[in-house]
């Protein structure tokens, strides 16, 4: 973790796409195969600590990261409490799919930030 | 039948990798066994048809949890001894305890490197009630008139082992081990 | 001696639960098992009825889970304070400051 090692960064560079691949693939077909938001969200985490891995930088605001999660998180109460708490999908029932899928999104959205964050913040905490 | 051979072996592997991960002295073949066992279980979660937890124990079992013990070991790789009253004026056999000081750092950073630590002496002119609440030190040497204090921390692993590597070695100079409380001195 | 008695209670303990539930196996009524199985489908829309249950039948326990996560990465925040958002390293005072009492090896 401390040397640079060219075969993890290769390796790493030729992996990143179709870990975001297999990661929104599970998240889309959360409704149809196993899997699901939080499947995916832990998938596109492991993406980022990938990144991590090869490049030890926080080059990048994590203030950002905590409001986009946050508003996420907000998005994820809102859906339910419109569609599902009033009994809506009784009604609309053709609907069902689309907030299958938009829930699977959010969820996994705001998992992937979490778990992103949590590790960083882990990863680049200095004592002192 | 070929499931369940593979069960049972998977779940010997688990039984075993969790044996290892307790037992091994090397804290980060520790953490490679615990990655390990994350495999095999969820190797063993597809076995029992529940491929998404699977997936959830793979990815955050063996991937993130790992991650954040390596990264957790390496900040906690540097052994940092902290060396204090090096400069006290009034000392009688002042050369007596400047050899022996020396030794009880050789022998400590021997010590680091065969545990895979980085060994770092800081010789410093704080008090010593300064050097305990000064939270960068994992071990204090305090020199005094007629002895050697050392001082370690209640919940450090390493100074019980180094307790009793000084406690089998004869010394010239008078030397004992303490342990203190963090933040609350002595 | 004490330690040797909590052994003996906690594999006491173990066993005794272990063989009371081998010998009382609960059959327990399989309406719900059915009625996911029978009606999970057209209800939810979902193939995959773990999705249905969490995200139609049970929306109340996947909403908490958010906020359960939510609540860890805000103490992770809390206890980690580097003194700014991006990364470590500017806020020396206040990294000092909240861990004066942990030195954990």
């Amino acid at each position: 973790m401390t040397e640079k090692s060219s075969i993890i960064s290769t390796m790493t560079g030729f992996l990143y796409p179709f870990i975001v691949l297999f990661g929104f693939y599970i998240i889309a077909n959360g409704h149809n195969t196993p899997g699901g938001g939080f499947q995916g969200g832990s998938v596109i985490a492991a993406l980022f600590i990938a990144r991590y891995l090869v490049l030890p930088v926080d080059d990048f605001n994590m203030d950002t990261l905590h409001y986009v999660e946050k508003a996420f998180l907000v998005f994820l109460l809102l859906l339910p409490i419109v569609f599902i708490f009033p009994g809506l999908h009784l009604v609309y029932d053709r609907f069902n799919v689309p907030y299958l899928i938009a829930m699977n999104f959010l969820i996994g959205m705001k998992v992937s930030l979490g778990l992103t964050i949590i590790v960083f913040r882990f990863g680049f905490f200095r004592e002192g | 039948m070929n499931t369940i051979v593979a069960e049972a072996a998977l779940l010997v592997v688990m039984a075993l990798m969790a044996l290892l991960t307790i037992r091994t002295q090397i804290l980060r073949m520790a953490i490679v066994y615990m990655g390990i066992f994350s495999l095999s279980a969820s190797l063993v979660y597809v076995l029992y048809r529940a491929p998404d937890v699977a997936i959830a124990e793979a990815v955050i079992g063996s991937g993130l949890v790992a991650l954040l013990y390596l990264s957790a070991l390496k900040r906690y790789r540097v052994y940092t001894i902290g060396v204090v009253g090096s400069n006290m004026p009034n000392v009688s056999d002042r050369h007596i305890l400047e050899l022996e000081r020396n030794a009880v750092i050789n022998d400590i950073a021997g010590f680091c490197v065969e545990r895979e630590r980085e060994p770092q002496t800081v010789f410093s002119q704080e008090s010593i009630d300064e050097a305990l609440l000064n939270t960068n030190y994992d071990i204090v040497i305090e020199e005094y008139e007629g002895g050697i204090r050392l001082y370690g921390h209640d919940e450090n692993y390493l100074v019980d082992e180094l307790e009793l590597l000084f406690a089998i070695r004869d010394r010239d100079a008078e030397l004992e081990v303490i342990r203190f409380r963090a933040g609350a001195g002595i | 001696m004490k330690n040797v008695a909590v052994a003996l209670f906690c594999f006491g303990m173990f066993f005794g639960v272990v063989f009371l539930t081998v010998e009382h196996n609960v059959e327990l009524e399989p309406t719900l098992y059915n009625y996911f199985i029978e009606h999970g489908t057209a209800e939810t829309g979902a193939q995959n009825i773990v999705a249905g249950i969490l995200l139609n039948y049970r929306m109340y326990d996947t909403v908490f889970e958010a906020m359960i996560l939510l609540t860890s990465v805000m103490g992770m925040l809390h206890f980690l304070y580097t003194g700014h958002g991006h990364g470590g390293g500017h806020g020396k005072k206040a990294g000092a400051e909240a861990h004066k009492g942990g030195k954990n090896d």
